[in-house]
């Protein structure tokens, strides 16, 4: 699948070194970075950019990664959640899966190519998904074509076949079809 | 005076002014016996009598020979003066008078009459004393008092030849008289006669205590004539007499002659009064027969009363023991009575507990049954007698852990009997201690997640680090074998290549590599820093041990702290040093203390803002007051400042372990930690700590001068 250039990436961590590191590892990826030291920071870039995946910190402060990732799923259905945390415990874990609905929980420290690797399989997902939303507006688009088409020439959308089970193109037949109706 | 001599009758030789009297007077007397005066005085002589014994026969004797006679010494007593005596019988004691006493008795003797006379009614009294004294007899051996009276009545009559005679007895509860008997045709109307005091003759006479005759009663105004219907009688004649006991009035003896014959005479109440007081005597005695009679059965139907009432006592307090016995049986906690460590009682789940029957507890000692010792157990509360409360806990034979409480019986430090109860707390204990366990492991568990999230981030970046310092060495390895291999290329003189390789070298951007290293190095350095840090305080909070030895001068760990947190004489810092004793803590943990928490009002300050520290000290502990002007603490955070990894400063400026470190070395030291503040009026922070012994101070004091500041 072919990826658009420039992906955009939002991180969110309270820690300098953590993002300088999370820069570093990234850079050569070919993504567009964005980074925020707390989440109201982070909301800020959301509105104003398109970001298409949010990687967040869970313990900052004012506002946990948990509670930053719902208002993104809220506001931003489309954009794809990751939490990067060193408070790996369950509880966390299960409420960011079920009520923050992330796309993965990693915990640090974290393996640079598991990232990149997590990343590149959620940008996967991303488009996958927008083909599909993109391909079912499509779909929609033709069967509504084909409605006001039948709406303007009624039975143009039916196939008559005669009893050989050919095609037929016999205009005269067409209000005695019973398919018509 | 007649020629014959005066007949001195005298106990023993007569006193010299008797005789010294007589001689004056020119007397003639002799010195008689009182036989003798008996036998010689048939002819009138004089005679001075003193009381010897008979010396009423022997004035009685003179007066029936026609003489007279006066007594020597005190006066007669008018009691005395009747019966076989003589009227008006005068008594001397002055020699002086004693010839006029005789002249009068001699004049009073002549005026009697003829000794003949006289000698008759002598006899007529000597007989009426007779029969008074075998009447008297008669009604003294009758016992009850009905009879009494009766006799009385009965001899009343016969003595005075009366009609009727009645004895009135005094109701001591109200004074009135009443009839307890009475005698004479009707008597039976007469029962429920009573007469208050001073009513009628009889209230007369027992008001005014005399006896009295009343010639015609009809004609008496104190006649009460009730008496005279339910008699029957006519009454004429009345005598009544007082019956005296020893001056109280006990009733009044009366006689009645009806009004047909002659009225009673003196005489005849003289008679009535003689017989009085044997009547008195006799009535009193069965009173008080009558009496005793009644304690007497009031006692017997006491005694078997009381009887009745002990043997119901001893059967309550037989069912009242059956009764307790049963509850401490019931009680499923061992209990005993003792004295000091011996068991006098037990109940069955103590014979239980210590797996004997219940009949071989009593005797025993307590450690010995209940522990297998043979000397008191350790920290037993009994020897310790009643200072303080009598509790304990220990572990048993059983290896049962037993709580117990005791109870002195008397609140008499002599008694030493002592209710013992014992509680088994074995499972408690045991629950207890592994609560205990589960909150140290539920907090070990607290501290190790936020330990785990401290490490983590720092071992986030540090490992990112290394594997991108990775990729850069690689960029710089490439760079320098493209380097290299550039120069081998000019040295063949084949500078077309050499330029492509040292293009690429450019296309590889080493110089950037390289910064980049560099950061990264620096920052995992200062990630590495970090989790020495929080392994370092963890460390601190983990540590234990209460380290005993020299008690600190917390002045001089002020002192200390203030210097190395904000420098020599620091312009923002006030002291005010009064602590004069040390405090029960290492110097060295006095000075984190104080560190964690100056470090924080150092930062808390900003500006001219000031921290102001004061000590001072109580008798028992020592107080450090440290009070900055700084940003204080919003509520919200104040409940946490204790909490592990618990910081508001900026990531990799502070872990989060002071104050969590301060308080557990406080609590560990047996102090005492609050802080108070709110935002935008400063914090204060003030720590007691237990003051070191007294004897220390003096030492103390010196050194508090020595001070620097």
């Amino acid at each position: 699948m072919p990826r658009p250039p420039f992906h955009r990436i939002l991180v969110v961590d309270d820690e300098d070194y953590v993002r300088n590191a999370i820069r570093r590892s990234l850079r050569k990826e070919g993504y567009e970075l964005f980074f925020a030291c707390e989440p109201s920071e982070g909301l800020t870039v959301l509105r104003e950019n398109k970001i298409d995946l949010v990687i967040s910190d869970h313990l900052m402060p004012n506002m946990t990664g948990l509670e930053f990732l719902k208002i993104v799923h809220d506001r931003h259905p489309d954009c794809m959640r990751i939490m990067l945390t060193g408070h790996a415990d369950m509880q966390t874990a299960i409420d960011a899966i079920n009520q923050g609905e992330i796309y993965r929980f990693l915990t640090k420290p974290w393996d640079d190519t598991e990232l990149k690797v997590t990343i590149h399989l959620a940008f996967e997902q991303l488009e996958l998904m927008r083909e599909n939303r993109r391909l079912m507006t499509a779909v929609r688009r033709q069967y509504d074509l084909i409605k006001s088409l039948e709406r303007e020439y009624p039975g143009i959308g039916k196939l008559v076949r005669d009893a050989d089970g050919a095609i037929s193109l016999d205009r005269d037949t067409r209000p005695s079809t019973p398919e018509t109706h | 005076m007649t020629a014959a001599p005066v007949l001195l009758v005298l106990q023993g030789e007569p006193p010299e002014p008797l005789v010294a009297g007589l001689s004056e007077a020119g007397v003639q007397f002799r010195r008689v016996s009182a036989q003798e005066a008996i036998r010689v005085s048939t002819s009138a002589h004089l005679a001075v009598c003193a009381r010897v014994p008979a010396w009423q026969a022997v004035i009685a004797r003179v007066y029936l020979g026609g003489g007279a006679a006066v007594i020597w010494g005190p006066p007669v007593a008018p009691l005395e003066s009747r019966g076989l005596l003589p009227p008006h019988l005068e008594a001397v004691e002055d020699p002086a008078q004693l010839i006029g006493a005789l002249r009068r008795a001699k004049e009073r003797s002549l005026a009697a009459g003829n000794p003949q006379q006289l000698s008759e009614k002598l006899l007529e009294r000597v007989e009426s004393a007779e029969r008074i004294s075998r009447f008297a007899q008669s009604i003294a051996t009758r016992i009850d008092l009905p009879d009494t009276i009766q006799e009385a009545i009965r001899r009343t009559r016969e003595l005075c030849d009366s009609d009727g005679a009645s004895l009135l007895l005094v109701d001591p509860a109200s004074g009135d008289l009443f009839l307890d008997t009475v005698s004479g045709p009707q008597s039976q109307n007469m029962q429920s006669f009573r007469l208050r005091p001073g009513q009628g003759i009889a209230g007369k006479v027992a008001q005014q205590a005399t006896s009295c005759l009343v010639l015609d009663a009809r004609q008496d105004p104190d006649f009460d004539p009730r008496g005279d219907a339910a008699t029957g009688l006519s009454i004429g004649s009345i005598i009544a007499v007082p019956l005296l006991q020893a001056g109280d009035v006990l009733g009044v003896l009366e006689a009645v002659r009806a009004a047909r014959r002659r009225p009673f005479d003196p005489e005849e109440l003289r008679r009535l009064e003689d017989l009085a007081p044997h009547v008195t005597i006799a009535v009193h005695n069965a009173q008080t027969n009558a009496r005793l009679r009644e304690f007497q059965l009031q006692l017997v139907s006491a005694n078997s009363d009381l009887e009745r009432k002990v043997h119901e006592r001893t059967k309550q307090i037989r069912n009242a023991t059956v009764e307790w016995e049963r509850t401490f049986d019931a009680i499923e906690e061992p209990i005993a009575l003792q004295e000091g460590f011996v068991i006098r009682r037990a109940n069955i789940a103590y014979a239980k507990e210590v797996g004997l029957l219940i009949t071989d507890v009593p005797g025993q000692t307590c450690h010995k049954i209940m522990a297998g010792l043979d000397s008191p157990c350790q920290g037993c509360p009994l020897p310790a007698g009643r200072v303080g409360e009598l509790r304990g806990e220990f572990t048993m034979k059983s290896q049962s852990r037993l709580l117990l409480s005791g109870f002195w019986m008397s609140p008499h430090s002599t008694d030493n009997r002592v209710v013992v109860h014992y509680r088994d707390v074995t499972k408690q204990r045991s629950l207890e201690e592994r609560l205990r366990e589960s909150e140290r492991l539920a907090a070990l568990g607290q501290l190790a997640s936020g330990a785990a999230h401290e490490i983590n981030n720092p071992l986030g970046f540090l490992t990112s680090n290394l594997q991108n310092l990775n990729y850069c060495l690689e960029e710089l390895r490439m760079t320098s074998s493209l380097a290299t291999k550039a120069l081998e290329l000019l040295r063949a003189d084949r500078s077309l290549e050499a330029l492509k390789a040292l293009e690429e070298i450019q296309y590889l951007e080493g110089e950037s590599a390289a910064n980049d290293g560099l950061d990264m190095i620096n920052e995992s350095l200062e990630g590495a820093r970090r989790v020495g840090d929080i392994v370092r305080g963890l460390r601190e909070l983990s540590r234990q041990e209460i380290a005993r030895g020299e008690p600190c001068c917390v002045n001089a760990s002020v002192t200390r702290v203030v210097r190395t947190e904000f420098g020599e004489q620091p312009p923002n810092v006030t002291l005010d040093l009064q602590a004069k004793i040390r405090a029960e803590i290492q110097p060295l943990q006095m000075d984190q203390v104080l560190g964690h928490i100056l470090r924080n009002a150092r930062q808390a300050i900003a500006g001219d803002q000031k921290v102001a520290v004061r000590t001072w000290n109580t008798d028992t502990e020592v107080i450090i007051q440290i009070k900055d002007e700084g940003c204080g603490i919003p509520p919200e955070n104040l409940r946490r400042i204790f909490e592990p990894f618990f910081t508001t400063r900026g990531v990799g400026k502070g872990i989060g372990l002071g104050l969590t470190a301060a308080y557990g070395i406080i609590k560990r030291n047996g102090g005492w930690i609050d802080v108070q503040s709110a935002p935008g009026h400063g914090t204060t922070v003030t720590v007691k700590l237990p003051g070191a012994k007294p004897q220390e101070a003096a030492h103390q004091r010196t050194s508090a001068v020595a001070l620097p500041l």
